[in-house]
């Protein structure tokens, strides 16, 4: 874990990540070389974690497939010209994900609804094996997050569902630990509110 | 709370079709990559031009906004409706008069070069007449005496512009 200068000429030390993969930082190397096999490692490692921050915001799989190809075929595209700045590499990825959700949203006005996600994507059914119950319990779940703020949203996307720490959510929404703390608070609260209703 | 979490940390098992997922990341690592190109010479020359015509077009307004030069007075067009008419005339002929004066100066000049140009002249109608004189024609010398009387005469210079007009 060494240490990175931002565009300010501020040194700080790397976020540290669990989500990381083992040896990440040579791995990215050999990415910006151009080798397919390293890009290839950190598409199966933050693959799944991609889709599911965008199957989770779009609502709808087929459209969250595309966006998640999309996402890592940019990253792919733009790699030679990546600079580790002691960002994890994911907080990059979900940047690339928020930007495409954006003009998602901005191209295609129409409200896709929560039950246009199959059971299957929630991996309830099979994997899990739950009661009907439990189906309806995260159905209900997935809608109150998703009308929430889309802020709120990728907070409680990325605190709660893929346990990444203030600091890397910080980094991939490109905010304040500060304020990821406030925001965090609010979308509990407002999720909370939600779900009573 | 721990309950919501709980729910929460359940949604991590979503995870995406694994045959998507293959055809994808082969779609993916086998698309070429951009590669960052090099700027050419062309493409900095380009760029101080435009960056070096928007600073001096920049400067330009600034001259002029920080100045309070009148550039609305320099880019109207001439209002010829605005002109004093007898100051115009008066100005007019004051300008002829220095024509005439300025006239006067080079008719003289012209009259003296003129005067210049005619003394080599006669030398040659004597030299002329000398040899006539020897081939023995009597008129023919007569007269270029006549001419040569002629020319040393002092001309006046209207008189040289006369001649010089025809």
């Amino acid at each position: 874990m060494g240490l990175f200068a931002d565009s300010f000429g501020r040194n700080f030390e790397s976020i540290p990540s669990l989500s990381m993969l083992d040896g990440e930082d040579n791995i990215i190397k050999e990415a910006i070389k151009g080798e397919a096999s390293a890009f290839g490692r950190l598409y199966d490692h933050y693959q799944p974690q991609i889709y599911r921050f965008i199957l989770i915001r779009v609502g709808h799989r087929e459209e969250a497939e595309d966006l998640t190809h999309q996402v890592f075929l940019n990253a792919w595209k733009r790699v030679p010209s990546y600079e580790p700045r002691g960002f994890p590499f994911s907080s990059w990825l979900y940047r690339i994900a928020r930007n495409l959700i954006i003009d998602f949203y901005r191209t295609k006005k129409t409200e896709i609804s929560v039950d246009e996600i199959n059971e299957e994507d929630l991996g309830v059914n099979n994997s899990l094996g739950e009661s009907a119950d439990k189906k309806i319990e995260i159905e209900n779940l997935l809608y109150a997050i998703r009308r929430l703020k889309d802020e709120h949203q990728e907070v409680i996307i990325l605190r709660f569902i893929e346990d990444y720490s203030i600091a890397e959510t910080a980094s991939a929404l490109n905010r304040s630990q500060g304020a990821i703390k406030l925001l965090q608070h609010r979308a509990i609260n407002n999720l909370k509110k939600i779900l009573k209703q | 709370m721990d309950n919501l979490r709980e729910q929460l940390s359940q949604l991590k098992n979503i995870q995406p079709d694994q045959g998507f997922s293959t055809r994808s990341r082969l779609a993916i690592l086998s698309t070429s990559q951009e590669t960052p190109t090099p700027l050419t010479w062309k493409q900095v020359a380009m760029g101080i031009f435009e960056y070096g015509g928007a600073l001096a077009l920049a400067a330009v307004l600034f001259v002029v906004i920080a100045g309070n030069t009148p550039i609305g007075k320099m880019l109207a067009p001439f209002d010829a409706g605005s002109l004093n008419s007898a100051h115009l005339q008066a100005e007019a002929e004051a300008i002829d008069i220095q024509i005439k004066l300025l006239d006067f100066d080079s008719y003289e000049e012209i009259s003296a070069s003129a005067a210049r140009s005619s003394t080599p002249a006669t030398s040659s109608t004597k030299n002329i007449s000398k040899k006539s004189q020897t081939s023995g024609s009597t008129n023919e010398t007569s007269s270029l005496i006549v001419s040569e009387e002629e020319t040393s005469t002092t001309i006046l210079p209207d008189d040289a512009l006369l001649l010089l007009s025809r």
